[in-house]
């Protein structure tokens, strides 16, 4: 096998194995600085789409709220008949009034929890719970009933279909489960059918916090959002693009989560660099007399130059490949956490060039010193 | 026209540093080392016998004087120059082996000549034939850790005689060995000189070593003190 490798990668390698115990010490930087910007990164790509998750999945184009809009948790009310404005205008296919409020949770075994009421349009298939795996969506049409999903079973203190909580002090029976419906907040989702929320929230039938549409064929989001604000001035209309990317800057930037996370991902690169750099450079050191002797027997500079290259390139493969393995895992597991986080193939692939970086960087240390050798030193003892 | 010296140096001066602390460590030396012939550079310690021999091998540029190899002048070229010089021409062996650690005696020389252009193939044909040569046959896939201090010395001398240059250095190659092993060590290099048409200059301070050799030339400060024919 070695027979064919070009020899500046031979000796890179065989230089790398020779000393194990460095090796590996090696591999340690590497995979733990790998992992933690995996991690890290892949916590803001599992925040990031978590913030969002009610609005990429409720089938809304466009989303009216009263202005000062910032984010998806927080919208004021607005007069529920905006629905037959925004129904009225050319190229609207539905439209309809969406509750999404905080409120109290009683557990059933006592005590209160937080969470985040979503009161959709039974009619509309608009922003309803999906990917339900107990229970049965059609009975959310029943009074005092709501959907909540696996993940917060411990929390909300249900377990199954059936199970009874408050809401408000009103009676809320859990008809379902949904999977993978987390929240970022604290404060779970629980579904319930417009008319529901309405009572839970003790709120009035003609106010809701968001207007959401489905626009019709063909019809063109910006002439829709323009006709809508000519009708209505003092409301926010976004597309549900703009709505979602509203909403992750202010999760991820306004309050300063994402911007922490991101912070610990580039500290990840830093002490992976150092502790690359550092054990490239004792490894070059160690092996100066290696290196004058191949320059001695006339091996090129750019030799010399190559080993140390491929010294960094295997590590940062070999770092890499190990690295991304182990994120990956902690990211299937995550699936069943509070904290998602994604590593789709993007990431690792990035974060392959990263590494990589990272390792040639690293080596410039040792380029620097390699370059310094006179082949007549080994002559000098 | 004759075939010119494999080595052949005039009035070859090298000084160290500059001014007060100048060290003249070779002063006005001519000689010719032929090919099939092997050279024995004796002298005290100090003299400049190193440093001639670097001069020779194209690791040092003469600071006056001339020096040629296979008949070309290389008292004018570039570091990147005198390194192919280096390369495609001259083989050296070291007091303390100077293997690499990390690599079997296969890889050593299939290295060497891939360095020197071989492809895979022809390179591992022959490093083992190399091997085979130096009477390591039986010890392709040993690491120097492996190897007693003799046969650390034969790998090396298969890894200078790879790639077939005409010239051989030796910087006191049987020093760290007992005269048993040395005397081996000296012997093959004497007959890599007559077989395979090269030149082999060896510096020492054993007169036994000496006494292998085809001739023998003593410095003393920098200068050529006596040659025997
Ligand atoms: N890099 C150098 N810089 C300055 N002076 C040097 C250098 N290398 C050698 N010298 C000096 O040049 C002179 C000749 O040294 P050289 O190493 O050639 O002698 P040598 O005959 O090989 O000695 P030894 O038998 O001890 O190996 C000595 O005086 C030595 O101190
Ligand atoms: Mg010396």
């Amino acid at each position: 096998m070695t027979a064919v490798l070009p020899p500046a990668v031979l000796l890179a390698w065989r230089n790398l194995a020779y000393d194990r115990s460095r090796f590996v010490v090696t591999m340690v930087g590497i995979v733990f600085s790998v992992v933690l910007v995996a991690v890290q990164t892949g916590l803001f790509f599992g925040f990031t789409a978590t913030t969002t998750i009610i609005i990429e999945h409720s089938g809304a184009d466009l989303w009216v709220a009263l202005s000062g809009l910032r984010n998806f948790e927080i919208a004021m009310p607005q007069k529920e008949r905006h629905r037959n404005i925004v129904m009225g205008i050319p190229g609207v296919a539905r439209a309809e009034a969406l509750e999404v409020f905080f409120s109290a949770w009683r557990k059933p075994t006592g005590g209160n929890e937080s969470v985040l009421v979503v009161g959709f349009d039974p009619d509309s298939g608009l922003a309803g719970p999906w990917n339900l795996v107990e229970g049965d969506a059609a009975d959310l049409r029943l009074p005092d009933t709501v959907v909540v999903d696996v993940i917060s079973k411990a929390k909300l203190g249900v377990a199954r279909v059936g199970d009874q909580a408050e809401i408000n002090g009103r009676r809320a029976r859990v008809v379902g489960f949904t999977q993978g419906i987390r929240s970022f907040t604290a404060s779970p989702y629980v579904f319930a059918t417009f008319a529901n929320a309405i009572n839970y929230g003790n709120l009035n039938d003609r106010q809701a916090n968001y207007i959401i549409a489905r626009l019709a064929d063909g019809a063109r989001p910006e002439d829709v959002k323009q006709a809508i604000r000519e009708r209505m001035p003092d409301v926010d209309v976004l597309t549900k693009a703009e709505f979602a990317e509203m909403t992750k800057t202010y999760w991820m930037f306004t309050t300063g989560a994402g911007t922490a996370i991101l912070m610990s991902a580039g500290l990840g690169i830093a002490v992976g660099m150092v502790i690359v750099a550092q054990v490239l450079y004792a490894t070059t050191v160690d092996h100066l007399t290696e290196f004058g002797t191949l320059r001695a027997m006339g091996a090129p500079q750019g030799f010399i130059l190559r080993i140390i290259f491929w010294q960094a390139a295997i590590t940062a493969v070999a770092g890499h490949l190990i690295g991304i393995l182990i994120a990956m895992a902690i990211a299937h597991a995550s699936q069943y956490g509070t904290a998602l986080i994604i590593v789709p193939p993007d990431l690792a692939a990035a974060l392959f060039f990263v590494t990589f970086a990272m390792c040639a960087t690293a080596s410039l240390v040792s380029i620097r010193k390699a370059l310094t050798i006179d082949p007549a030193m080994v002559f000098q003892r | 026209m004759t075939t010119p010296p494999a080595i052949e140096v005039q009035d070859l001066s090298l000084v160290y540093g500059q001014g007060q602390t100048a060290v003249r460590a070779v002063d006005a030396v001519s000689m010719a080392v032929r090919r099939g012939e092997m050279l024995a550079l004796m002298g005290p310690s100090g003299s400049g016998k190193t440093t001639l021999l670097m001069v020779m091998g194209c690791l040092l540029r003469p600071s006056a004087g001339r020096v040629a190899l296979l008949g070309r002048d290389l008292a004018q070229l570039s570091p990147a120059a005198m390194a192919a010089q280096r390369l495609a021409h001259v083989g050296f062996v070291f007091q303390s082996y100077n293997l690499f650690p990390a690599l079997t005696a296969r890889e050593t020389l299939r290295m060497t000549l891939r360095l020197k252009g071989w492809e895979a193939p022809a390179a591992e044909a022959e490093a083992v034939r190399l091997l085979d040569l130096v009477g390591l046959g039986d010890r392709l896939d040993s690491v120097p850790a492996k190897l007693s201090g003799g046969q650390k010395q034969r790998v090396a001398i298969a890894r200078a005689v790879a790639g077939g240059p005409e010239v051989v250095l030796g910087d006191e190659p049987t020093a760290a060995l007992d005269w048993k092993t040395g005397s081996g060590i000296v012997a093959m290099l004497r007959d890599l000189a007559r077989q395979g048409d090269r030149a082999v200059v060896l510096v020492t301070h054993d007169p036994r070593v000496a006494d292998l050799a085809d001739r023998v030339i003593h410095m003393a400060d920098g200068r050529l003190v006596e040659a025997t024919p």
